[in-house]
């Protein structure tokens, strides 16, 4: 698999306190990749760090396959925590400063990436006069001014409306399917970024918990007749000649997630246990995404 | 490089607080000038010391109509030396260069620069250009308004004698001591990174260092160590008006060149080496 | 005559300086350039050529050059889309013939056994009957598809009853909706609609739609044919538990199951069916879900 972005036990400490903590982040290549974490989790530093505007205190980042990062970054565009832009200048000298400082010959690219962000009617307005959601865009057009070959987004959706949000994502799935960008993204707001992502990766106290694709969440996620039982294999030759269900999987040595017979759970542990499966557990299982993001970003440290 | 030198000039064109520095320099020097027309009026009769309230003292003393004219004592090298040896190029420096270089951390503008293919050196050595060509413009301005209130205001004959030899030597002379300056205030900015410190440790550097090393002068009177000379604030204060000699001129280059080098290289390394917020 | 002389002098120089100061650009901008030409050649970066000096003519260039790069990176992004869809329906494709096709091959070898009565191996027959029926549905399907993509099938546009059409073609499926156990809701204009439309690909349409609500459908079907300005627009709606709202942007690509485990026995095909023949008789079809019921509504114009 090409991967844009691999870390290798990552590690910021901030005053003696592991901000990231041997982070080994996989982004695919034309992937978008949700980042999710509470705040103060680390994810900022960690973009900060693969974006080179922090040395890692230990560990390494690679782009790109290459073990040169330095070269490799111009082939990123960045916003992170806020778009770095002058308040006392207006959206499109912001976006010139940007474009003459990496040499860009094109001028109407400026143009451009105003329509496409949405700003194009902002004209003179300063951008210290801007809504939240306006300088984010700003943000994501300078990103974008150099068409790059990887975003990384730091909460790119933070303080738009719906609509804008709409926009964005509807712009970086664009972005994504027909530039084959790859798309970092981090965001609290987990149902937008499930509606984009293709890839998850959970930080917890600087730690990365897991990383999952969005198949393996939709499995996970599905609504299912949890079973923890003492023989796994009788029960699902129970499950198959008695009850005739094939639709289950066994996740773990003694667990089984049933996804038939949900309107009757009962029933099925009655069938189970009169054939000889000892239950010890027995449960309805599957939330929406908020919950389980919410799950394991509340998990306690094992 | 040439693209960042082209974004930076871009940058400065846009900047406020460049021209407001330069304004404000330029209306100081117009406001002096008026000070002295007032005197020169009051020291020939033509005017009552106190009319508009306006009281002017010399040394002390209320000053009355003495019969010549003022400009025989004061002339444009006197008005150049009030700009240059006053503390008044080096506030207004320490300002513009505070807000010049330090907003580009508080805006976060660098972020979309440094890692982008450029390397770190090369962008602050371009700041630091950008930086030393906006302060010369701002005091070349300043001078060139010197020189033509002092045109206005005292005629012909405030370019007699040997006026050009000298006028040339002082500002070539200080303008080394500036452009040295000018690395000094970019360091302490990129030191500090925050517009407030930047703009306090800035101006405690123009003025602070001359107090102490005059006092350590003083101190270390017995011996012949003057340490004010290795400063170029001190130096630009007890820079000679007239017959300055090619010794002082390199002399003066030397110290510029070192400190020039030494902040540059000093800036650079904490800019290659500090993560940026 | 010497102040003549000594001003041509300076300006002689001045003029070498230029030169040579331009020459110095052009020279590094013509390395720049390679180097980022090699970076594109051996990373396939889409990050356009840059200028170093700021040049009027070589950025020119640079400009044209870039956008031949553009257009480059957007031809391969299709030819990768297109590629990876491809291989999608394949994959697909197999998956939906070897389902019923393993099904069909168990029971016939339970059929060749000595053990089974009579009895149960005629239920087996009916059972790998339908298997094949369901293969041969598939095959359809498919065939439909390639052929309408193709561009190879020509409709025939004509004028049709589409309310006689509609009732026929529901009433057919009477029965699947009595072994669901619960009734439909039909709503028909009361005066009769004609529309533009292919007879074959109404029918279709129709019939893929209905299908495909007692595959996904938990109940609340409604079926209605409501006449709408120039338009004549044909909904159903049905209450469902496995569609989510991230699916209804996709759901009328080819091959898109919101089933994980296609276990449900769906091809992915019919409504990218339905959606492909309304827009070529100049209509159009859409979905939105809202509160769990799950609607799609297919446009047609009227005569």
């Amino acid at each position: 698999m090409e991967y844009v972005l691999q870390t290798d036990a990552l590690t910021k400490v901030y005053g003696g306190v592991k901000v990231v903590n041997e982070v080994g982040m996989h982004v695919e290549k034309g992937s978008i990749y949700g980042f999710i974490g509470k705040n103060g989790a680390g994810k900022t530093t960690f973009m900060r760090m693969a974006a080179g505007l922090a040395a890692p205190t230990s560990g390494s980042v690679t782009l790109f396959g290459s073990g040169e990062p330095e070269r490799q970054r111009m082939r990123i565009g960045t916003l992170i925590e806020n778009p770095g832009v002058f308040g006392g200048m207006t959206a499109r000298e912001n976006l010139e400063i940007v474009r003459r400082s990496l040499g860009i010959p094109e001028k109407k690219r400026i143009d451009g990436l105003l329509e496409l962000t949405g700003l194009s009617g902002a004209g003179r307005k300063k951008v210290k006069n801007f809504s939240m959601g306006m300088k984010q865009r700003l943000g994501i057009a300078i990103a974008m001014l150099r068409s790059p070959d990887f975003l990384i987004l730091d909460e790119p959706i933070n303080g738009l409306d719906p609509t804008g949000i709409m926009e964005i994502r509807d712009l970086l799935v664009t972005l994504n399917r027909e530039k084959g960008i790859t798309i970092l993204i981090s965001s609290h707001i987990l149902g937008e970024l499930s509606k984009v992502a293709t890839h998850y990766g959970v930080i917890r106290d600087g730690v990365l918990i897991e990383e999952f694709g969005a198949a393996e969440l939709a499995l996970r996620c599905r609504r299912c007749h949890k079973l923890v039982v003492d023989n796994a294999e009788l029960a699902a030759g129970v499950l198959e000649e008695k009850l005739d269900i094939h639709s289950y999987d066994i996740p773990q040595e003694g667990v089984l997630r049933v996804f038939e017979r949900l309107s009757d759970t009962s029933g099925t542990n009655r069938i189970l246990m009169e054939n000889g499966v000892e239950l010890r557990e027995s449960y309805l299982a599957g939330q929406d995404l908020e919950g389980y993001f919410m799950e394991l970003l509340g998990k306690q440290k094992a | 490089m040439l693209c960042l030198l082209s974004a930076e000039a871009y940058k400065l064109g846009k900047s406020k607080s460049f021209y407001i520095c330069m304004a404000s320099m330029v209306s100081v020097v117009f406001l002096m000038y008026g000070m002295f027309v007032i005197a020169d009026r009051i020291e020939r009769g033509e005017l009552e010391n106190g009319t508009g309230g306006v009281v002017i003292t010399q040394d002390g003393e209320r000053m009355e109509s003495g019969g010549g004219s003022i400009w025989e004592q004061v002339g444009i090298m006197e008005m150049l030396s009030q700009i240059f040896s006053g503390d008044l190029v080096a506030c207004m420096t320490s300002i513009f260069i505070s807000i010049f270089v330090i907003g580009e951390h508080t805006s976060g503008m660098v972020k979309n620069i440094v890692g982008k293919g450029n390397a770190r050196g090369v962008i602050f050595l371009s700041k630091l250009l950008v930086t030393e060509a906006g302060v010369i413009i701002m005091v070349t301005v300043s001078v060139a308004a010197t020189l033509l209130a002092g045109r206005m205001f005292i005629g012909d004959c405030a370019f007699a004698g040997d006026f050009r030899e000298n006028f040339l030597a002082y500002t070539g002379v200080q303008y080394l001591n500036v452009i040295a300056l000018t690395a000094v205030f970019v360091l302490t900015g990129e030191l500090t990174r925050n517009l407030a410190a930047g703009i306090s440790l800035g101006i405690g550097v123009a003025v602070l260092p001359v107090l102490i090393l005059t006092g350590l002068d003083m101190a270390l009177g017995e011996s012949s160590i003057s340490l004010s000379r290795y400063w170029m604030v001190s130096r630009s204060g007890s820079c000679p008006l007239e017959g300055i000699t090619s010794g002082y001129a390199v002399e003066t280059a030397l110290i510029a060149g070192i400190w020039l080098i030494a902040a540059t290289a000093l800036g650079m390394w904490h800019f290659y080496r500090a993560d940026i917020r | 005559m010497e102040a003549w002389y000594l001003g041509a002098a300076i300006l002689a120089f001045a003029w070498a300086g230029i030169l040579s100061a331009r020459l110095c650009c052009y020279r590094k901008q013509i390395r720049h350039l390679r180097r980022e030409l090699e970076m594109i050649e051996e990373t396939g970066t889409g990050l356009g050529l840059t200028s170093v000096c700021g040049i009027g003519e070589t950025e020119e260039i640079i400009c044209a050059v870039n956008r031949i790069l553009e257009k480059n990176r957007e031809t391969q992004e299709l030819l990768r889309r297109e590629n990876r869809s491809y291989r999608e329906s394949i994959a697909g494709i197999s998956h939906d013939i070897r389902t019923p096709l393993t099904s069909a091959k168990g029971y016939m070898q339970m059929i060749r056994s000595e053990k089974v009565t009579d009895e149960k191996r005629k239920d087996y027959a009916g059972i790998v009957e339908r298997r094949l029926d369901d293969l041969t549905g598939l095959l359809d399907q498919l065939f439909l598809y390639t052929r309408i993509e193709s561009g190879e099938l020509s409709l025939e546009i004509e004028r049709l009853n589409a309310n006689n059409l509609f009732a026929e073609t529901l009433s057919l499926f009477y029965e699947d909706f009595l072994e669901k156990g619960c009734e439909p809701e039909v709503f028909l204009e009361q005066e009769p609609c004609y529309i533009r439309a292919d007879r074959q690909a109404f029918v279709r349409i129709i019939e893929n739609l209905i299908r495909n609500a007692l595959v996904h459908g938990t109940g609340g079907y409604a079926f209605s044919l409501r006449r709408s300005g120039q338009n004549i627009v044909l909904s159903v709606s049905n209450r469902t538990d496995s569609i989510e709202e991230g699916d209804i942007g996709r759901i009328f690509e080819r091959f898109y199951t919101t089933d994980v485990s296609r276990s449900r026995r769906t091809t992915g095909l019919g409504l990218a069916i339905v959606k492909k023949f309304a827009e070529q008789m100049g209509g159009e079809a859409a979905a939105r879900l809202a509160d769990g019921l799950f609607t799609i509504e297919v446009r047609f114009w009227c005569v």
